[in-house]
């Protein structure tokens, strides 16, 4: 009796959350929805106070012309080039970091973590300016650079959560491969780094998000066009005199269409994976 | 000492240096001063990194607000000339007061709507990737196309908000024109870029031991009594860490303000913080007093005296977290 | 599997390293040129759009015309950015920006002062006088006006008028106030059907009823900022006193609803604004966008009693400038007399509709036939236009001008407060470098 109660109380619960679940989830991917319809739309037809969501008049086109209005594998180019250097940077970098402030218990490591956390209050405001004349003077501005070389030192956001992951791996591990004679260089390689698989793919996908769509380092660091990045290009299609709506909108989903992809695949990375892991 | 009795000291050291300390002989000193190397070697790209990338910067971002600069021009130095005219600069205060509103209010709000839509996406329904995949899209959106995305849903006679307020039979505010309600547009905007933070959330609800909760299920918990009893507990340790985020974030806010009150965004009045500078906020000040008046020296200022107001703000929420934020078992001391 | 990451992102870097390799090269060849090939000329201009392509064909014709220079030109429309980019030294040989910029820019050493090029191929002489004031700062010559800083007539929509009961725009400003008042129409909800008062775009109103009224916003010897000046006063008690009547909210949705600026639905264009300051570029849009709409250009309105003011506006116009740390300032200046000369000037004033600063192109029937170039011309002829007061802190004043414009239109203070209080905080900017 008591079982058929339950059953059918698991079973109302069910369909109340996808209810729930499927009206938020509409309603977060509303503005999506719009953007996927305003590029099918022609200009004028996007400018009219009436709105439907299909448009009377769809025009496919406009990806194409989005596509060669501005130099958008250029700028793809451009965008995967920063993109993946940042990823290096920081899934070569950010470990090391981690590993010493979770694993060695040297003299710097509450000081140094407490720095870090420390480092996380700074507006980046205070240092973009003076950033910006450092690169001046290294002759670096108008370049990539100086938006890849920081993240080969680490990034301290990244280096917070390798940090409380590492923490869950036993030290015992370590214990028993440094009697063995073990470096700690090759504890680390060896050790650390496999089990610490799905921790890095989050920091690798966090940092591939972050730069795909960062826009104030290209606007200050990128001049040249042939450099700019795709967030930068799609500020070409507005303009004080007129905004190129249908083509705004086709660049900006092509633009969104690799992040969706790349995060539907690999959330189960860092969603489920980043639990602790425990003996393996 | 003699030879023998020396080797047995040592040999005993040896094999207690992990559970005993203090004994200073050489070889005890070796080791920790090699433990020292090894992780000074291993976090020396961000100890560089940070003197580079931090430290001078704020050095001179110090050095250049008592400055006059122009970037074209090398700095002259005029002392505290840039913090008196701030002090004295009425936008420099409603650019405070814009920002303190959006930190004090978009902050409670994102982390909610973060938290109940990781609470939402956490349970075990057939197809939950997709799910989570619509949650988050709105987040990696660029900036530019869903602010003016959202300048139509915000239109006052034909955009959906109004449309369906107007439904409602509420009050259909001039979102963007009126400056009484251009912050609350932004607030809503916020809204769906809280993906992150779901993430976070996510994860972390993921942590938490299925057990406790069929144990608070065995006790006859309710749905409410397992969310303060044994959720918020569980979620304790990330939560203290994604407010102080979420606060220094919106103390940065400027993406979004910049989107919408540049070229392109419906602003027609000429004034650069949008209707009656409601939308100035702290960042976009600095940034027009930096690149738009080419005032180099008195962004500065503005950068550290922001750089101040931030740390004081941490501070305290850390000071008082013990009183809000209780820690599960040992997570600082491994 | 540890193999496969590591694997993985050794590729990465190596691919993308291939990238950066190829993408460095490519940039070096192209701005230095081996011996022989024409030298690299940078210009990146404000404009985009339609005034991009007509930008492109000048360049082109001129790279076809000589084999010395190749221009190549990019659209910017993001100042900022553009002088963030001069500032590091990585920006264009050849740019633009307005004249009410001068000042500010040539004060902090960013333009590179024209005097000698100009002597030394004597230049100027065809040019307008009033237009080399423009760009004119401590006595030198800081960039080339493009055009003759016609700046903003009164464009009116003649059916809203007729319907109002008026066969002619108004002339002076009293006038401007019924027609407005007359021509507003409501719809049965009581929404706002069509606007009367050039109260969209909002930053055209002010500053330029200001001038038209014959006011200005410094003082003759230059050494007060006067934004408390009567004229503003009146020009805000004009707007504020419309807004009243018709309600703010109302006024709000209508702009609101109505479109962006010089987009398709926007308000003029399609015929539901009565009066309206813009530039020549509208007619342009018009004839893109609505061809069939019934409109006329007309001066702005002069002060009631004071006919002689007529034809007043602020003069403004685009302003051709080489950065002074451009790195090819010979071509940035070949490029510039070309386009400034009588060949390049015509056709970029034919296809993006203004009005060239050179006299001798007045005369030419292609010039003449540009739409609107008969009023404009006059109202350059009367010689009553002024310019934005010219100083190092000028962005800075029109900022707080702006500021102190909306408060007042919006009744948040009275205009007397509010000039009063915009004087008050403007008092330093004229010392300021």
């Amino acid at each position: 009796m008591n079982q058929k109660k339950s059953d059918s109380k698991k079973v109302t619960k069910k369909v109340f959350i996808y209810i729930l679940l499927i009206s938020f989830g509409l309603m977060f991917l509303m503005p999506f929805v719009f953007l996927i319809s305003t590029s099918l739309k022609s200009d004028i037809e996007a400018f009219s106070p009436n709105f439907t969501i299909i448009p009377k008049e769809i025009k496919w086109d406009n990806y194409a012309k989005a596509f060669k209005e501005i130099p958008y594998l250029t700028y793809t180019k451009n965008t995967l080039i920063i993109t993946m250097s940042c990823v290096a940077g920081e899934l070569i970098s950010c470990p090391l970091v981690a590993y010493a402030l979770s694993k060695v218990n040297w003299i710097g490591k509450k000081p140094i973590f407490a720095l870090l956390l420390a480092t996380m209050l700074i507006p980046y405001q205070v240092t973009m300016i003076p950033l910006y004349m450092i690169w001046n003077k290294l002759g670096l501005l108008g370049t990539k650079w100086p938006l890849i070389i920081p993240s080969f030192f680490g990034g301290a956001y990244y280096i917070i959560i390798l940090t409380q992951f590492f923490k869950t791996i036993p030290n015992s591990l370590l214990e028993a491969a440094r009697i063995d004679g073990a470096s700690e260089f090759k504890i680390y390689r060896s050790i650390m780094l496999p089990l610490s698989k799905p921790a890095l793919a989050t920091i690798g996908i966090f940092t591939f998000l972050a730069n795909w769509s960062d826009f104030l380092g290209p606007l200050l660091y990128l001049s040249d066009q042939s450099q700019w990045t795709l967030s930068l290009g799609l500020q070409q299609f507005m303009s004080a005199h007129s905004v190129k709506w249908g083509l705004l909108m086709a660049a900006s989903a092509m633009f969104t269409i690799p992040t969706v992809i790349i995060f539907f695949f690999a959330q189960r990375y860092f969603i489920e994976g980043i639990v602790t892991t425990g003996l393996k | 000492m003699n030879n023998t009795e020396s080797k047995l000291s040592k040999n005993i050291n040896q094999v207690s240096s992990k559970k005993t300390k203090i004994k200073k002989t050489s070889p005890y000193k070796k080791k920790v001063a090699k433990t020292n190397l090894t992780g000074f070697l291993f976090a020396s790209p961000w100890i560089i990194g940070f003197l580079l990338f931090s430290l001078y910067p704020i050095i001179k971002s110090l050095y250049y607000s008592f400055t006059d600069f122009n970037v074209f021009m090398p700095p002259k130095w005029v002392g505290l000339a840039n913090y008196k005219e701030l002090f004295s600069d009425d936008l420099f205060y409603k650019s405070l007061k814009n920002t303190l509103f959006m930190t004090l209010i978009g902050t409670p709000i994102n982390l909610i709507v973060g938290l109940i839509n990781a609470m939402l996406l956490n349970v075990k329904v057939k197809g939950m990737p997709i799910f989570r995949t619509l949650f988050f899209i709105p987040s990696i959106v660029p900036v530019v196309a869903s602010s003016m995305l959202w300048t139509w849903l915000f239109n006052p006679s034909c955009g959906l908000i109004n449309k369906a307020l107007g439904k409602i039979g509420l009050y259909q505010p001039n979102w963007l024109a009126d400056p009484r309600y251009t912050k609350p547009a932004l607030i809503i905007m916020g809204i769906w870029g809280t993906g992150s933070i779901m993430i976070i959330f996510l994860a972390a609800l993921q942590d938490i031991p299925a057990q406790l909760y069929e144990a608070a299920d065995i006790d006859g918990a309710g749905p409410w009594d397992k969310f303060i009893h044994v959720t918020l507990p569980g979620l304790a340790p990330i939560m203290l860490y994604q407010i102080i985020l979420s606060v220094i974030n919106n103390f940065q806010y400027f993406t979004q303000a910049y989107v919408m009150t540049g070229a392109g965004s419906g602003q027609y009045s000429g004034v650069i913080g949008g209707p009656e500078n409601s939308m100035l906020f702290y960042a976009l000040y600095l940034y027009h007093n930096g690149f738009n008046y080419l005032k180099m020296g008195k962004a500065s200022a503005m950068a550290w005296i922001l750089f101040i107001i931030v740390a004081i703000v941490t501070w305290i929420l850390i000071k008082t977290s013990h009183l809000w934020v209780s820690y599960g078992e040992g997570d600082d001391n491994n | 599997m540890f193999k496969k990451t590591t694997a993985l992102i050794i590729s990465f870097l190596l691919v993308t390293t291939m990238f950066v390799g190829c993408g460095e090269k490519e940039t070096e060849t192209t701005s230095k040129g081996e011996k022989g090939a024409p030298q690299e000329v940078k210009f990146w201009y404000l404009w985009s759009g339609e005034d991009a392509k007509t930008l492109e064909k000048i360049i082109a014709n001129y790279n076809n015309s000589q084999d010395r220079y190749l221009v190549k030109g990019l659209s910017q429309p993001d100042e900022q950015k553009l002088i963030t980019s001069i500032s590091s030294g990585t920006g264009p040989d050849i740019s633009d920006t307005f004249s009410n910029k001068i000042a500010s820019y040539a004060s902090k050493g960013i333009l590179q002062p024209l005097d000698d090029y100009i002597k030394k191929d004597n230049y100027i002489e065809d040019f307008v006088p009033a237009t080399i004031d423009t760009v004119k700062y401590d006595g030198k010559i800081y960039g080339l006006p493009a055009g003759a800083g016609e700046g903003l007539m009164m464009f009116y929509n003649k059916k809203l008028l007729k319907e109002a009961g008026f066969n002619e725009p108004p002339k002076t400003d009293k006038e401007l106030m019924d027609v407005a008042t007359k021509a507003t129409k409501l719809d049965k909800d009581g929404n706002m059907e069509a606007l009367g008062f050039p109260d969209f775009p909002f930053v055209y109103y002010a500053t330029n009823m200001t001038f038209a009224l014959g006011g200005d916003l410094i003082s003759e010897d230059g050494k007060e900022l006067t934004p408390d000046n009567e004229a503003t006063i009146k020009a805000l008690h004009m707007i504020a006193d419309y807004r009243k009547k018709f309600g703010i909210e109302k006024i709000d949705k209508f702009n609101a609803s109505n479109g962006a600026y010089v987009a398709p639905t926007d308000c003029f264009i399609t015929g539901h604004q009565a009066l309206r300051f813009d530039g020549m570029w509208l007619v342009g849009l018009i004839n893109k966008y609505n061809p069939d709409l019934e409109y006329g250009i007309a001066m702005l309105p002069y002060p009631e009693g004071h006919p002689e003011l007529a034809g007043g506006g602020e003069a403004s116009s685009s302003v051709l400038y080489i950065p002074s740390n451009a790195k090819n300032k010979e071509g940035a200046w070949d490029f510039l007399k070309y386009i400034e000369g009588t060949e390049g000037m015509k056709l970029w004033a034919k296809e993006s509709g203004f009005i060239p600063a050179r006299k001798s192109l007045w005369t030419d029937p292609e010039i003449e036939k540009i739409p609107g170039f008969k009023q404009f011309s006059e109202k350059v002829a009367k010689n009553n236009t002024k310019v934005f007061p010219s100083f190092p802190a000028q962005a800075e004043y029109s900022t707080q001008l702006a500021t102190y414009y909306e408060l007042a239109a919006n009744s948040k203070l009275t205009p007397e407060e509010a000039m009063k209080e915009c004087k008050e905080k403007c008092k330093d900017l004229l010392n300021q470098k």
